[in-house]
């Protein structure tokens, strides 16, 4: 049963700028705040959810969605134009800016950050399709997924040299679910803090996001039995390129997530999740071993920047690859290994990466040497 | 009086679509599918912990037929439309692809400037579909420009169709392919603008 959250036209855009400016390295960071995103109160059945609410889509397509899907009327604004965007971290907060988190009764579930602007090249917009991603991209023009982070708030640095692209008159979006566990409703942001250069000050590298989904184009939620599962996606690569960096989102229990070439037999990135000692979400038995992709075990963390005990036992943390460098060539094949190891099943388990790919050379956003 | 029913039908059947893609998120997908390859070990299942509130409310309802949905219900011409501009994209994607596997051309033989080039903007095919031929392009639009690029230098704009580059017309993706190996740091491109051609020297030394 999703929540149906309806909203009035009086609810505010609230979105907040803090841009500084780092001289030497012609960097600027700027925080952004989106929402609000109204969470109704918990009750004896569970939380008060915004479940894979929308925000960013307008118009058209944000009048056919909203008939049957939870549309927030906040604009999702960039930091910048015409730019290279070379960090981001992202964060949950209440209206006062303090963290939400388990211990005081929120979940940042998931949140995906959408360009509709662009294709995504593992999964194409076509309205046609029966996958779900497919078709918001065939309603709003696009929907390359460029970001997504969990409740450990996996964030992005991006090696140096390189930037993700924000052109001008690009038009992004989000689509999340937060969990809020009290018994009033509540309002919460996402803040998102980014570091960019100008385009027009400064050259880079540009780089494209690569995502990797065990539930590639859909909701991204699988089922898992009880005990041990490698779930596994495969793609053939459709142009030249260097991985450069990647990050992983799992859920509880889950032991990494990893991307490699089994053409080349190289391993791009193995993502491992970070548990706080004793945690009683942690993997409850160990992965293969077998190889760099399939580690023994997840991390066991002492600390976190949120502070580790406001995550209570839950995972926390997802180690990030940075100045990858792996080369890979057209018609690889490349394929995510997802160690779970689990006390029981689950119908929403997930096994996500975020990559940023130098391609050798692309016209379009599809023809590619 | 038509139009609007062409509106509602087609706000009717995007509707039905989004509804299905919104209360059948477990339906099985068309690409590749993830596999649980089987555990190496057995363990005894642990005693699940939960925190409360930590689990959604409920699970969303499957496709338990595992049926593919029905294609959205637009209106006919409008769907048509698409789809045929889907055709035409997956076309002109192939033949691009075919030449550049078959005559094996390589980033490297492409001057390092007009990959440079392409670092701030991006093209896609375009097709007049009254007028579209399979595997061929009517040009190619400007999806993405930087202020940078020496594109926007030369005057052009995001979502000018480019029509010709250095006399070339831009029809073939196969001789598109082939164009990226020739251009040199000075060429002209040309574009459709207001009825008319829009043609500009544009000089890679300035981007």
């Amino acid at each position: 049963m999703k929540t149906a959250t309806v909203r009035g036209c009086l609810a505010a855009a609230a979105v907040a700028f803090l841009t500084l400016s780092t001289a030497q390295a012609q960097e600027q960071h700027t925080t952004v705040r989106w929402g609000p995103i109204h969470l109704p109160a918990a009750t004896a059945d569970g939380p008060g959810e915004a479940h894979n609410e929308i925000a960013g889509v307008s118009g058209f397509s944000s009048f056919l969605l909203s008939l049957y899907a939870s549309i927030a009327d906040y604009p999702v604004t960039k930091p910048c134009e015409d730019c290279y965007i070379t960090h981001i971290k992202p964060n949950l907060v209440l209206e006062d800016g303090t963290t939400g988190n388990m211990m005081n009764g929120l979940m940042l579930h998931h949140v995906v950050n959408f360009n509709f602007s662009r294709p995504d090249i593992t999964c194409r917009p076509n309205i046609f399709s029966g996958q779900s991603i497919k078709r918001l991209g065939g309603v709003v023009g696009g929907n390359e997924r460029f970001f997504a982070s969990g409740n450990e708030r996996t964030w992005a640095d991006i090696t140096d040299g390189y930037g993700y692209y924000v052109a001008p008159g690009d038009d992004w979006g989000l689509v999340y679910h937060v969990m809020n566990m009290r018994p009033e409703p509540r309002s919460v942001y996402f803040e998102y803090e980014f570091t960019w250069v100008d385009a027009n000050a400064e050259n880079r590298d540009r780089v494209r996001p690569i995502w990797v989904d065990i539930d590639q184009c859909n909701d991204s939620e699988v089922t898992i039995p009880a005990g041990y599962s490698d779930v596994t996606w495969a793609w053939q690569a459709d142009r030249s390129h260097t991985v450069t960096d990647m990050g992983g989102h799992v859920h509880d229990y889950g032991i990494s997530i990893a991307w490699r070439n089994e053409s080349s037999g190289e391993t791009a990135c193995t993502s491992v999740a970070g548990y706080a000692e004793g945690s009683s979400f942690a993997p409850v038995g160990p992965g293969l071993g077998t190889d760099d992709a399939h580690p023994v075990s997840a991390n066991t963390v002492a600390s976190d920047p949120l502070g580790l005990g406001g995550f209570m036992g839950t995972i926390s943390d997802m180690t990030i690859c940075q100045n990858i460098g792996a080369e890979v060539d057209k018609g690889d094949q490349m394929k995510a290994h997802t160690q779970i190891y689990r006390p029981d099943s689950t119908d929403h388990d997930m096994g996500i990466m975020v990559g940023f790919l130098d391609e050798d050379f692309c016209i379009t956003n599809f023809w590619c040497f | 009086m038509g139009k609007t029913l062409t509106v509602v039908a087609l706000l009717a059947g995007v509707g039905l679509a989004v509804y299905w893609w919104q209360s059948n998120p477990a339906a099985p997908a068309a690409g590749p599918s993830p596999s649980a390859e089987p555990a190496p070990t057995s363990r005894p299942a642990a005693e699940r912990a939960v925190i409360p509130g930590s689990e959604p409310a409920g699970a969303a309802p499957a496709n338990a037929a595992g049926e593919q949905p029905p294609l959205p219900d637009l209106d006919p011409e409008e769907a048509r439309r698409r789809q045929r501009l889907l055709e035409l994209e997956q076309a002109a994607d192939e033949r691009f692809a075919e030449t550049v596997e078959l005559d094996g051309l390589h980033a490297d033989a492409v001057s390092p400037s007009v990959r440079n080039l392409f670092q701030t903007m991006t093209l896609e095919p375009h097709f007049d579909l009254g007028q579209a031929t399979e595997g061929y392009v009517n040009g190619m639009r400007i999806a993405e420009l930087s202020g940078a690029n020496p594109l926007a230098k030369a005057g052009f704009r995001r979502g000018d169709r480019l029509t010709r580059w250095n006399g070339q017309p831009l029809v073939d993706p196969a001789q598109i392919a082939y164009a990226m190996l020739s251009l040199g740091e000075e060429f002209e491109v040309c574009a459709e603008r207001e009825g008319g051609d829009y043609c500009r020297i544009v000089s890679l030394g300035n981007g």
